[in-house]
């Protein structure tokens, strides 16, 4: 077997690294950052750590979509705890309060008691959830598909907003498959991790050691050397290259093809389609340290939604939060009390893009203010959810898209990578295999995001090095 | 667009992105040889396509699409 040089230490990386390495492969991975773990990296405040990347899983049960993949990963053996199963999801809106429980036949059973008049679009939807056949779902458009199937606005609200923060709801290209991989799993099966991040990277990170790879951080690929139509190096900012036989990048698909400079193989028609594809919305995250003792844990999301829609309710240059979705990290719980509460909300790119010059701690006061607007709205609308949440807060700390820009290396700091457009599925969704043919790529921009897409993505660049 | 000015763009820009001299792409030459297509850079052509002209090809069509000469009918048919 062959060297493999990973560009990239995030999930998919780390996970196809650990492939290579348990198949006999050299492997070496290369990180830009000091630290591993890409998106799924927790960063420690005081006390705490905070992800913004990982915040709950779904398919972990027994012939689960993610059980099988995660146990011969070693993942499995990780502290996943089972969150409510009578209500995993807890959504406000303006009209009611709604509770999804785990089980898909519990959950169209609780459907129908909330919306006795929707009983066709329900049966339909307990369809989809199950659908298999993916080129249809490819080629669907989600929010048409929904509003084709259910009349009730109200009904489409309740079944959308935990996807809020999972995916672009984005009503002109949503596909459906992205739709319903980011739904039915969760509904399966709900987990949160008992502890941040860190741990599911650093037990990655273990095994490639104890298979005899290396992971090398601060070392910035700035180009991969083509000779005779295959990539022979990559080298670092810092000088050093290192040569291999395979060579698989976790970086934006972009990025990876700006690395690859005087290629006879690349034509200037994929670089340019790798530059021109959109890039999904990115994420606002507020971390709120909460005083010992104020705040119950609690083992559930809740979704409170304003007078718009979940579908296209990203904060804009308008800096309006029109929705939200709060979590409960269990690693930091003491005697089921929160010390930490997490908020998210989508941002768009056009809500930062004023201050992309910037960088990380060298940003300026304007963009300081609108990071604590934005909280205050957050923190305002989960207070009516959560009573005497504003006095519980004893501090509180955020991230924007230009944060996951910085730290990530993801163009418009997205959260999702490429947007995939169900009326162009052949051109949005990017094969693992490049035109050069040792050159192979992984991550959550090509097939499907997410935990479970970047995992199935892994297994599918797997295919394209290995042809299992 | 007239047939002629097709013809002249689809010379342009596919000599252009697929890096082939521009000679190479006449009325009778199979695309998929001509550019070296795979099924990989099969997608590139549909993008170059999509972007130049504003004209989608879909997977089921790409089959009846094999000469340059099918190309120019394509276009010229839906754009």
């Amino acid at each position: 077997m062959g060297k493999a040089i990973i560009i990239g230490s995030g999930l998919g990386g780390l996970e196809v690294a650990l492939m290579l390495a348990e198949r006999g492969h050299q492997v070496v991975v290369l990180e830009r950052q000091r630290q591993i773990g890409g998106c799924m990296q927790s960063y420690r405040r005081g006390t705490l750590s905070l992800d913004t990347g990982l915040h709950y899983v779904g398919g972990l049960h027994e012939g689960g979509a993610l059980n099988s993949r995660f146990g011969r990963l070693g993942l499995m053996e990780l502290p996943w705890k089972r969150m409510d199963i009578d209500a995993f999801e807890e959504i406000h809106t303006p009209q009611g309060t709604y509770m999804w429980p785990q089980g898909i036949d519990r959950f169209i059973h609780a459907m129908h008691q909330y919306f006795p008049r929707q009983e066709k679009g329900i049966e339909k939807f307990r369809q989809l959830m199950t659908c298999t056949d993916e080129e249809w779902m490819q080629k669907t458009c989600a929010w048409d598909y929904l509003s084709s199937i259910i009349t009730d606005p109200e009904l489409i609200e309740v079944l959308s907003a935990p996807a809020m923060c999972k995916m672009e709801l984005r009503k002109t290209t949503l596909p459906l498959f992205t739709f319903v991989h980011g739904t039915t799993p969760f509904v399966e099966s709900s987990w949160r991790l008992d502890g941040d991040g860190n741990m599911l990277v650093e037990r990655l990170a273990r095994q490639i050691l104890l298979h005899g790879g290396q992971i090398l951080t601060g070392k910035e690929v700035t180009e991969l050397t083509e000779v005779d139509g295959k990539i022979a190096a990559a080298t670092c900012l810092d000088g050093t290259s290192y040569n291999a036989d395979i060579f698989v990048s976790d970086a934006h698909p972009a990025v990876t093809m700006h690395l690859v400079r005087d290629s006879r193989i690349v034509k200037k028609i994929f670089r340019r389609r790798m530059d021109s594809q959109e890039n999904t919305t990115g994420m606002f995250s507020l971390h709120l340290q909460i005083k010992p003792g104020t705040i119950k844990y609690f083992n559930r999301n809740i979704m409170v939604t304003g007078r718009h829609s979940v579908w296209d309710n990203a904060v804009g240059d308008d800096y309006t939060v029109n929705g939200i979705m709060i979590s409960c990290p269990l690693a930091d719980v003491v005697d089921e009390y929160a010390t930490c509460i997490d908020i998210l909300t989508p941002m768009s790119w056009n809500a930062v893009r004023k201050w992309e010059d910037s960088h990380v701690f060298r940003r300026t006061e304007e963009y300081k203010q609108m990071k604590q607007s934005v909280a205050r709205q957050c923190i305002s609308m989960a207070a009516t959810v959560i009573p005497g949440l504003e006095g519980a807060i004893e501090n509180t700390y955020s991230s924007t898209p230009l944060t996951y820009r910085d730290y990530n290396a993801t163009p418009q700091g997205s959260a999702f990578g490429f947007r995939k457009d169900y009326q162009n599925p052949m051109m949005t969704i990017v094969s693992a295999r490049t035109p050069v043919h040792n050159l192979f790529m992984t991550g959550q921009s090509l097939m499907l995001h997410g935990l479970h897409g970047v995992t199935m993505t892994a297994w599918q660049t797997l295919r394209g090095i290995t042809g299992e | 667009m007239t047939r002629e000015e097709i013809i002249e763009k689809v010379a342009d820009t596919l000599s252009e992105e697929f890096e082939v001299e521009k000679d190479v792409i006449t009325p009778d030459a199979v695309i998929y040889d001509t550019l070296e297509l795979d099924s990989l850079s099969l997608v590139d052509l549909v993008a170059v396509v999509q972007y130049t002209f504003k004209v989608k090809i879909p997977n089921t069509d790409l089959p009846n699409v094999k000469t340059f000469n099918d190309l120019y009918d394509y276009i010229e048919s839906h754009q």
